[in-house]
């Protein structure tokens, strides 16, 4: 019987759980902490959380060919499910404030310079152009774009990406606020926007047929990504699919949600997530996240003096997608200045177009690395 | 973009010197390009709401007042569901709103202030303008409903006079 016991001890886990895997569980359950006590972006840390865990249980091999987990990772491989959840995405997005004041388009593609300075920053530190790429792209703040981007150019950093983008959004309130201030006067802060128009029914149908068209002759890379966003856009505002729109704004969306962060999390196997490599690019995506906010705020700077005061340089930094996440931002920021002032709508302007310049960007970078 | 560039993959090359030389012309384009294509865009529906933006829909103001900023690209329904709520803000401040709906969102505002409530709190959608010659009948009644209710949710004791 003690024989049996050992034999059964022997093929447990816990015979060959090594200190890196239990370290690697060790982070799982701090992700499933900081999403479900701290609630910093518990849709996708808890999933995320959880898959850290399976994938670093030894002797279950989820993520080898024939698990579970393999098998569901064929979505994000094949780069099926992040243009799905920008399907979804789109279903939800209200583009009226960027209809209403397409000016802040551009604070949307200024916000992209932080992907830019930190692929330059990554191949300087000796990484390939496909894996600077990747590491760029945390700065656009979209996790779905980055995956996206990463799965097509350089899948071995799949894991270490995915976990810094999406930490990072869950941080924009912390991160974002001192480059903001540090950038703008207090009497920039407390400027007032004008009014948004009322926007008609025939321009929130035309913008997604238009974008689509527009983006998709322009870098057919994007396409997939841009498409989709519009696609669903274009099911919430025809008004004549709105069983369609619901389910690309719930049940898929959330299906679709667990595969991908369940299996994003899978990725991070100690072997190849403790790394100095890691490190390198959780400090790159940091810096990404710098430079894109003070991109946006800098040509928000540029627009209000531009305008004779009218923009509020806040708003700029909203163009790092993180959608509504980095819009709120500038709201509460703007508003400890002038308790009066209401943002937000205005910073949805740039935060919807910086998701629009994130995929065009990964489109940019397809087609230049891949 | 030149054909040229498109069809093959950027050699980054050995030195730095030369990776320099990449980054900067990559961070050029790539800012160029997306510039470009978001400055085609804004022309674009400057163009649109020029001339095909006249016709506000019926319902415009409710709809901008609801025009949930998006839950993020994260799936973030739940945050999304947080930002819908924080959008009648909007109702006072994008389009010169009724003074019916000026009260809906102030009353609105001071009901998800009062309950700290999320997604799941309670909207007011509509309000109703009561005439009364006498405004503190409408507080006295609602006092009245309040003891009531507030006398429904004690629990039963036996014996007690209700």
């Amino acid at each position: 019987m003690i024989e049996q016991l050992r034999l059964i001890l022997d093929s447990s886990g816990f015979a060959e759980l090594q200190a890196g895997q239990a370290l690697m569980i060790a982070i799982g359950c701090l992700l499933l902490y900081l999403a479900m006590v701290r609630k910093f972006e518990p849709l996708l840390l808890l999933p995320i959380g959880f898959g850290v865990i399976l994938a670093n249980i030894p002797v279950a091999d989820l993520m080898e060919p024939g698990g579970l987990l393999y098998f569901l990772y064929q979505g994000v491989k094949l780069g099926i499910y992040p243009p799905l959840i920008f399907l979804g995405v789109g279903a939800m997005t209200d583009f009226g404030p960027l209809i209403a004041n397409p000016k802040t388009f551009l604070l949307g593609a200024a916000a992209q310079l932080g992907i830019f300075t930190t692929l330059l920053g990554a191949l300087l530190l000796g990484f390939s152009g496909q894996e600077a790429s990747s590491i760029g792209i945390i700065g656009g703040a979209d996790g779905p774009t980055a995956i996206f981007l990463t799965s097509k150019l350089a899948p071995h950093l799949l894991g270490p990406i995915a976990v810094a983008a999406y930490s990072y959004m869950a941080l924009v309130p912390i991160i974002q606020p001192p480059i903001m201030r540090a950038l703008t006067s207090p009497a920039e802060r407390r400027i007032v926007m004008e009014q948004l128009r009322p926007v008609s029914h025939r321009e929130r149908v035309l913008f997604p047929i238009i974008v689509t068209i527009a983006c998709g002759l322009i870098i057919p890379q994007a396409l997939a990504l841009v498409g989709m966003l519009m696609f669903g856009n274009l099911l919430r505002e025809s008004g004549v699919v709105e069983r369609l729109a619901r389910t690309a704004q719930n049940e898929l969306m959330n299906i679709i949600t667990i595969f991908l962060a369940l299996t994003v999390g899978a990725t991070t196997k100690a072997a190849t997530f403790l790394t100095w490599q890691t490190i390198g690019i959780i400090v790159l995506g940091l810096i990404a996240f710098g430079f894109g906010t003070a991109g946006g705020v800098l040509l928000g700077k540029v627009m209000c003096k531009l305008s004779g005061g009218k923009v509020n340089p806040l708003i700029g930094s909203a163009g790092v997608s993180a959608v509504p996440m980095a819009a709120r931002v500038s709201q509460v920021v703007g508003q400890r200045e002038n308790p009066g002032n209401f943002l937000l709508m205005h910073a949805m302007g740039p935060n919807v177009a910086g998701v629009i310049g994130s995929a065009v960007a990964a489109g940019v970078l397809l087609s230049l690395f891949g | 973009m030149p054909d040229a560039l498109l069809a093959t993959a950027i050699d980054v090359g050995g030195d730095t010197g030369a990776r320099l030389g990449t980054g900067l012309v990559v961070t050029v384009i790539g800012m160029g390009v997306v510039f470009g294509v978001l400055l085609l865009l804004y022309a674009l529906m400057v163009l649109i709401g020029r001339f095909g933006g006249h016709t506000v829909a019926r319902d415009q103001p409710a709809a901008l007042a609801n025009g949930a900023p998006p839950d993020g690209a994260q799936a973030a329904s739940a945050a999304g569901a947080v930002a819908a709520e924080e959008a009648p803000v909007d109702v006072v401040t994008a389009g010169r709103p009724s003074r019916r709906a000026q009260v809906v969102a102030a009353v609105a505002a001071a009901l998800a202030a009062a309950m700290e409530s999320g997604a799941s709190g309670p909207a007011v959608r509509h309000g109703r303008q009561t005439r009364t010659r006498r405004p503190q009948m409408d507080w006295a009644r609602a006092d009245r409903m309040e003891l009531v209710t507030a006398r429904e949710r004690l629990p039963r004791v036996r014996g007690a006079r209700s």
